[in-house]
């Protein structure tokens, strides 16, 4: 999955496990810093995703019962 | 029928004149056709057919009732059963095949709150019984509810407020509002039909929050209602309940995963603040980049100590430490033989001393002479003859002699 159609609870919980993988500290450097880079982007995805987020409002209607009741 | 030859006496009538006879009565009597009728409920029968027979009585009397399914349909109130205290608007009519007069039920009214108050005490306590309200059944609200469903009416200022909490705090959810009927009679059976509805979303929404504006018990009492509590039990989904003000608590309350005082405060339950996740974010990058720079840092470190090592071993060094070795050696040697040179200057002049008390020149100071004949020392007498030319030797100097007479000391 693209970082672009991550939702923000992933992208917020990989963050997490990167910040975990970075400070238990047993990384070869270059995989150290590809890990950062990739936090970082995380890190401004998140933000992106709360800042630009606006409510989506959608109302069921009745009409839809008919179908429902008789399924039971 | 007999016709009597005279006008005397009572008349002679059949079942079926008599009873026309009292519902015309009945049917023309002003108060009979109008009026509100008070008691309390037993017997109380819904019918398969969707008519409602039951008996109103007070301390003294009873009077059989009925409600057509035409109204029942349409009760602003429905009352749940026996006990209950009622006012019945509506008629008194007679069933004429049967002999029977009831009241026929337009409207009904609850009687006192307290009346309320004590079917909501039994409710309660039958449910808890039952286990409806066990911290147990209780599930954990999701974190991050990208799907919140609504149950309340679309026409309340608690759905505005809902959204308005939503929208500040979690914009990015989608909302999908299940609208019901709050207050009345319909309210129940609509409230459970709209959870029913979000339960068959497809995705599901991950929370669904119950809700409704302030209110007396009355106009929350679709919230009491049993086959609600019942539904929002068997939710698959986690239902938070906001209802009426902070002190308002319904049987939903219980039952719920999570009860909230009011609307606005079950969507603020049900969502995690927008703020406090962008600082959990601005935390998390601040930490990753303390971390990282740390990291940087102990590498510079290391490497710094490997240039330290690898200059002590270069060959430049080695040839310093070389250096360094050999003049140690050699300040060490000159030190040995300095010290080796002194001890022999001490071990001369000790010598030189001893020496110095053997030199004939202080014997001669003492008065003894060093007799020559030639380069030979006379010793003895028998080293000279009379007449022999012989130089005498003193402390301060020489001179000459010839030898005249000798004697010799036995001895």
């Amino acid at each position: 999955m693209t970082e672009k159609t991550m939702s923000f609870e992933e992208a917020f919980a990989k963050l997490g496990k990167i910040l975990q993988k970075l400070e238990a500290g047993d990384l070869p450097l270059s995989e150290s810093l590809a890990l950062y880079e990739e936090g970082v982007s995380l890190a401004k995805y998140c933000n992106s995703q709360l800042d630009a987020a606006e409510l989506k409002i959608k109302t069921l209607s009745a009409a839809d019962d008919d179908t429902l009741f008789d399924e039971t | 029928m007999q016709t009597p030859l005279f006008d005397f006496g009572p008349p002679r009538l059949s079942v079926s004149e008599v009873n026309a006879h009292i519902r015309q009565l009945i049917d023309t009597d002003d108060i009979l056709q109008d009026l509100w009728l008070e008691g309390e409920i037993s017997n109380w029968r819904p019918a398969s057919s969707g008519h409602i027979y039951f008996t109103l009585k007070d301390s003294a009397a009873s009077i059989r009732c009925v409600i057509w399914r035409s109204t029942a349909t349409r009760l602003r109130y429905r009352p749940k059963g026996d006990g209950e205290a009622v006012a019945l608007y509506g008629r008194v009519s007679v069933y004429e095949a049967g002999g029977a007069y009831q009241f026929y039920v337009n409207d009904i009214e609850p009687l006192g709150v307290g009346a309320l108050y004590v079917q909501f005490e039994r409710l309660k306590h039958q449910l808890a019984a039952e286990g409806l309200f066990d911290d147990e059944h209780k599930r954990r609200l999701p974190p991050f509810p990208h799907r919140i469903g609504v149950v309340t009416s679309p026409k309340a200022a608690a759905l505005r407020d809902i959204l308005n909490v939503l929208s500040r705090r979690f914009p990015l959810a989608e909302v999908t509002l299940s609208p019901a009927a709050v207050q009345g009679a319909d309210a129940p059976p609509q409230i459970v039909a709209a959870l029913k509805r979000l339960w068959a979303q497809s995705p599901p929404p991950d929370v669904i929050i119950v809700a409704r504006g302030g209110g007396s018990i009355e106009d929350l009492w679709a919230f009491n209602d049993e086959t609600v509590a019942r539904a929002v039990y068997a939710s698959p989904i986690p239902v938070v309940t906001g209802v009426g003000h902070e002190t308002d608590f319904t049987i939903v309350d219980f039952v719920a995963d999570r009860r909230a005082p009011t609307p606005s405060a079950a969507a603020e339950v049900a969502t995690p603040d927008r703020e406090e996740l962008k600082s959990y974010v601005a935390g998390y990058a601040f930490q990753m980049e303390t971390t990282i720079r740390q990291t940087i840092a102990d590498r510079r470190a290391a490497v710094r100590q490997m240039e330290q090592q690898l200059a002590r071993l270069s060959p430049q060094m080695q040839i310093d430490t070389r250096r360094q070795q050999i003049d140690d050696i050699l300040t060490a040697m000159y030190r040995v033989q300095k010290h080796t040179i002194s001890l022999h200057r001490e071990q001369l002049s000790g010598q030189m001393a001893q020496l110095e008390t053997l030199n004939p020149k202080a014997t001669l100071a003492r008065g003894y002479a060093i007799v020559q004949k030639g380069e030979t020392v006379v010793a003895s007498t028998n080293d000279v003859s009379a007449g022999d030319a012989i130089s005498v030797l003193v402390s301060d100097g020489a001179f000459d002699a010839e030898v005249r007479q000798k004697q010799r000391i036995e001895g």
